[in-house]
């Protein structure tokens, strides 16, 4: 008797199994049919924009600026993203002895060159919290005394060129109508629906939840060992590129990090303290870029879409160097902090191209504005 | 039955495997290897001949009494090779050459500070450890050495406890002899070597000999351990240099009872410029370099005649006796008259950074000064006047410095019973000696302090030892040192010394609780609490040694009591409670540290460009 049942129960467990197996796999194959078709090439290579993008834009500004009185802290007003800083440092951009000829446009036109530079690191979010909390990392390069026009008419950044990055290789929107919705919904407080605006199953955007929820992971041991992307593309004299920030532990003298307390609040800034400031090692990166191959999808206007590297691998074109060096005092924080980074800050021939980079041009200018009246600073331009 | 049986075999097991461990490691003691370097580079702080009469005079101490030719005799406890051959002795952190070899102050081709004596009444040779084993020390850098004349030794010379995996010199030494003692092939090897000519006749008397300095020895390993009186391991380069010196002066020569737990290690003090000083020792307790010197040859191990075997007084004519050799002290402190103080070498150790250290200096100005720059005091201003020059230090009081207040606190507590030795007032009185704190008529001799204690056994010593050799008057008051009387004084604090090489002295503070300069000058916060002693690797660029765990290292934990890390702190806040200074960045601590690197070196510093200080704050009020 007690054995029939078991059996019986044993079989039926078995064929719950395979069905779930079955119908798991069904549903992967028509995904990955689905996915393979729609992304599938060629794409344009030109810029192509949404009649209602100047709209979208206004309303976006509109709720970043809220965003960032919501999340004041109680003397300043800070970033609508990227608030928290692990430290502002001195680094040296230099461009490849040996670059290739087809790469070397704007900053990396003359292989060799060095650029004194400054970079930020800092946590993704709006607000100021625990290092151990899951969030995006941050990564933003300015470039000093960069001769030539540049895109954007101050005179405050006519002499730098900015490259701005975060730890992972897509957004998690496609486009500024996406952000526009997903940055209000979340202005709102709401976190994972935001992912689902409405009750009809096609506005579900749950392969861009999957790429938040990556997005948001745990920290790295230190700001200098994660990998930074552009995610959004740029121009690079003529070609269309991406870009990004990988460490480059080959170029410098060996360090092994000392076991961080990750159970405190900044422990990536004490990680970068003791390392430039106390160890006095410098850390060495590499600056790569990624060409689009139109042929393929490798598309402009969806920053969603990860370029595939192994159509159309990243190249390095300069190495970048921090050295040692003091970095956390009281006035160099807050000159960090003054600091306004922007893609736009550049030459033409590192135009930044795609929905999301014509936002930030707006959205950054306005933020930063804002940001340097209310807390009466004025906009610094070295830390 | 049956189990009874079973348990006895347990029992045997577990003492046969508990043996076997113990002879493992008396096999394979816990000690670094030595790898001899490229090249051995000396600093020109002397001649020559001035370093071998530093290392090799002897100063009449002796090991328990063992003999210089059985030292060089010796064998290791399980193999015929020699205990004394430089290459395994420098594994216990003593220092050799890679080109020594024999000569006649150094028969024996022992290490820097391991020399020898001979009794005039007995003519027996005793080994003798001389002032060079522990004030002079190396630096290793990329397989180059570097010596540190009149520098910290980084040896295990001074623990006296036994621990299980072994590691210091004396338990080394200890397990040698035993096995030599209890194993008669190889004593008959040993003997055979020591006699000489005169085996066997002399086998008998040299075994009895033998076995009295191996219990005696043995003797001392389980009286510091039984009475528990070491509790803080000292490790390599420290010792509890006053703690010990009571305890064998007072305990050992006077009385049991007077053992008093010495938990304070302290780091070796280095020697260039101590003549200058108006007073000596960590904590300035000390005036007269003879006097001083005494004590320091009768805490190392020099004989005193205290008391007869029975416990009987000795003799007016006899008592104080001891195997102190003043003529040879006085040549030892001549000759460091002359030592100079070591200057930074760059082939070795890389280029000094002008324009930091020029930076460096004015932060010096700004911090440091005050405290650690000497006060050269005019002629009518001395303590002794012809010495010149005479510096003037300041002593800081521990809540000022905050630094591990252990050291003062037990030479300042400790109390000691001397009345055994039948003292009278009026004796003493005649004495040349002179309390700055304190006065004769308020001692009481069953509670003495230790340095006023010690400065009156030191004065009946040094009384007996010149009246052996003869000398008196102008030539004594000369040997004593510019006619000084026995000073002491008591004060709860640490003495500041000039920073001239200092970068040649680390581990750093008095106890050696912070590995390297720049640790020094940061916030306690960022001092490691934990790191390992005993490599003589050196790091240029924080300036101290490599602090990373090695085989046969140890581990100093800076939350053992006299092992604090505390104090001597540059922070912002108020100045209190060991904060002496402003907060300075890591660029400024390496200003600094670049500027220590070339100060008291005339050559380098005429180099420096002027940098104007800032002014010195007294940081903000504690007091709201």
């Amino acid at each position: 008797m007690l054995k029939r049942f078991w059996l019986w129960l044993g079989r039926l467990l078995g064929k719950l199994l395979l069905f779930v197996l079955v119908v798991g796999a069904i549903g992967w194959l028509a995904g990955e049919a689905y996915y393979g078709w729609k992304f599938s090439g060629p794409v344009p290579t030109e810029e192509v924009i949404p009649a209602d993008e100047a709209v979208q834009t206004r309303a976006i500004i509109e709720d970043a600026v809220r965003i960032v009185e919501q999340h004041r802290d109680n003397t300043r007003v800070l970033r609508d993203a990227h608030a928290k800083a692990h430290g502002c440092v001195k680094a040296e951009v230099s461009v490849l002895p040996d670059l290739d000829n087809s790469l070397r446009a704007g900053v990396f036109a003359e292989p060799g060159k060095t650029w004194q530079a400054v970079m930020r690191l800092s946590n993704g979010n709006a607000f100021p919290q625990f290092d151990s909390a899951r969030d995006a990392r941050g990564l933003a390069i300015k470039l000093f005394d960069v001769p030539g026009e540049k895109l954007m008419k101050s005179p405050v950044h006519a002499n730098e060129q900015d490259f701005v990055m975060f730890n992972h290789p897509v957004f998690f929107v496609r486009d500024v109508a996406e952000y526009r919705q997903n940055f209000n919904a979340q202005a709102n407080g709401q976190k994972v629906g935001a992912f689902f605006p409405g009750l009809d199953p096609r506005s579900w955007e749950i392969r861009h939840l999957i790429i938040a929820l990556k997005t948001l992971a745990p920290a790295p041991d230190s700001p200098v060992s994660a990998t930074y992307s552009s995610i959004s593309p740029y121009k690079l004299g003529q070609a269309n590129i991406k870009y990004r920030v990988i460490p480059d532990p080959q170029s410098c003298p060996p360090y092994a990090l000392p076991e961080q307390n990750t159970a405190l609040p900044n422990f990536l800034r004490n990680a970068l303290y003791q390392q430039l400031s106390l160890d006095r090692v410098p850390a060495c990166f590499a600056f790569q870029v990624q060409k689009q191959n139109a042929q393929h999808y490798m598309p402009i206007e969806d920053t969603s879409v990860e370029w595939d590297e192994s159509i159309s691998p990243f190249v390095t074109v300069a190495t970048i160097k921090v050295p040692a060096q003091d970095f956390d005092s009281r006035e160099q924080n807050l000159a960090c902090d003054n600091l306004s980074f922007n893609p736009w800050h550049g030459l033409p021939e590192h135009r930044p191209i795609g929905g999301i980079n014509r936002l930030r041009k707006a959205v950054y200018e306005a933020v930063s504005a804002y940001r340097h009246e209310r807390n009466g600073a004025s906009d610094a331009t070295s830390p | 039955m049956r189990v009874l049986r079973r348990v006895l075999w347990l029992v045997l097991f577990l003492l046969l495997a508990g043996l076997a461990v113990v002879l493992y490691y008396v096999a394979n003691p816990n000690l670094p290897t030595y790898q001899a370097p490229d090249q051995l580079h000396y600093l020109d702080q002397w001649s020559d001949q001035e370093r071998q009469t530093y290392y090799y005079t002897p100063q009449g101490t002796t090991v328990k009494g063992l003999r210089y030719e059985w030292f060089t005799a010796l064998e290791l406890p399980f193999s015929r090779d020699r205990f004394a051959r430089p290459e395994y002795l420098a594994r216990f952190g003593f220092l050799v050459d890679p080109k020594q070899s024999a000569t006649p102050q150094n028969p024996g081709n022992l290490p820097v500070g391991m020399t020898r004596h001979e009794d005039e009444k007995t003519g027996v040779h005793y080994l003798d450890i001389s002032c060079a084993a522990c004030h002079t020390g190396e630096l290793r850098y990329r397989g180059q050495a570097v010596r540190i004349d009149g520098g910290a030794a980084l040896h295990s010379l001074a623990s006296t406890v036994p621990t299980l995996r072994g590691g210091g010199f004396g338990q080394a030494l200890g397990m040698s002899m035993a096995f030599t003692y209890y194993n008669p092939l190889k004593f008959s090897r040993f003997a055979e070597q020591v006699l000489g000519e005169r085996y066997p006749e002399g086998k008998d008397e040299l075994r009895r000999d033998f076995k009295n300095v191996l219990d005696r020895l043995l003797g001392t390993a389980w009286n510091d351990t039984h009475r528990g009186l070491y509790p803080t391991q000292e490790g390599f380069g420290r010792t509890d240099a006053f703690g010990r010196i009571a305890n064998s002066v007072y305990g050992d020569a006077i009385s049991p009872d007077n053992y008093r737990v010495a938990d304070a290690p302290v780091s070796y003090p280095h020697l260039w410029d101590i003549w200058k000083f108006d007073w000596v020792q960590w904590n300035a307790s000390a005036m007269q370099p003879m006097a001083r010197n005494v004590g320091e040859a009768l805490g190392v191990g020099a004989t005193l005649h205290l008391f007869q075997p029975d416990g009987s007084a000795v003799p007016e004519a006899e008592r104080y006796a001891s195997s102190v050799r003043v003529r040879d002290l006085h040549t030892l402190e001549e000759t460091l008259k002359r030592l100079a103080p070591p200057r930074w070498p760059e082939e070795v150790f890389g280029k000094v950074d002008m324009a930091r250290a020029s930076q460096g200096r004015a932060l010096f100005a700004e911090n440091c000064a005050y405290c650690h720059a000497p006060h050269v005091v005019p002629a009518d201003k001395r303590m002794a006047p012809d010495r010149d020059p005479e510096w003037h230090m300041r002593v800081v009081p521990i809540e000022e410095i905050g630094t591990d207040s252990t050291t003062a606190d037990n030479i300042a507590d400790h109390r000691f019973d001397i009345s055994k030795l039948g003292w009278t007032r009026e004796q003493l009185a005649k004495l040349d000696v002179k309390l700055f704190d304190g006065s004769l008529d308020k001692i009481d001799f069953k509670r003495i302090s230790s340095a006023q204690g010690l400065a009156y056994i030191t004065a009946f010593v040094e009384n007996q030892a010149y009246k052996q050799a003869g000398i008196s008057g102008e030539e004594r008051a000369r040997m004593d040192g510019f006619g000084l009387p026995i000073g002491v004084q008591e004060k709860r604090g640490y003495k500041p010394r000039p920073l001239d090489g200092i970068w040649a002295t680390p581990p750093f503070l008095h106890n050696g609780s912070v590995p390297t300069l720049f640790q020094l000058l940061s916030p306690v916060t960022e001092r490691v609490s934990q790191f390992h002693v005993g490599s003589f690797e050196y790091d240029p660029k924080f300036v101290g040694f490599q602090t990373t765990a090695f085989p046969g290292s140890f581990l100093l934990d800076t939350r053992i009591k006299g092992n604090g890390n505390g104090g001597h702190e540059f922070r912002d806040g108020c100045r209190k409670n060991g904060v002496i200074g402003r907060a300075l960045s890591p660029d400024e601590r390496l200003a600094l540290i670049e500027y220590l690197k070339v100060l008291g070196n005339p050559a380098l510093e005429g180099q420096l460009t002027p940098v104007e200080p800032r002014p010195w704050t007294p940081g903000p009020s504690c007091e709201g």
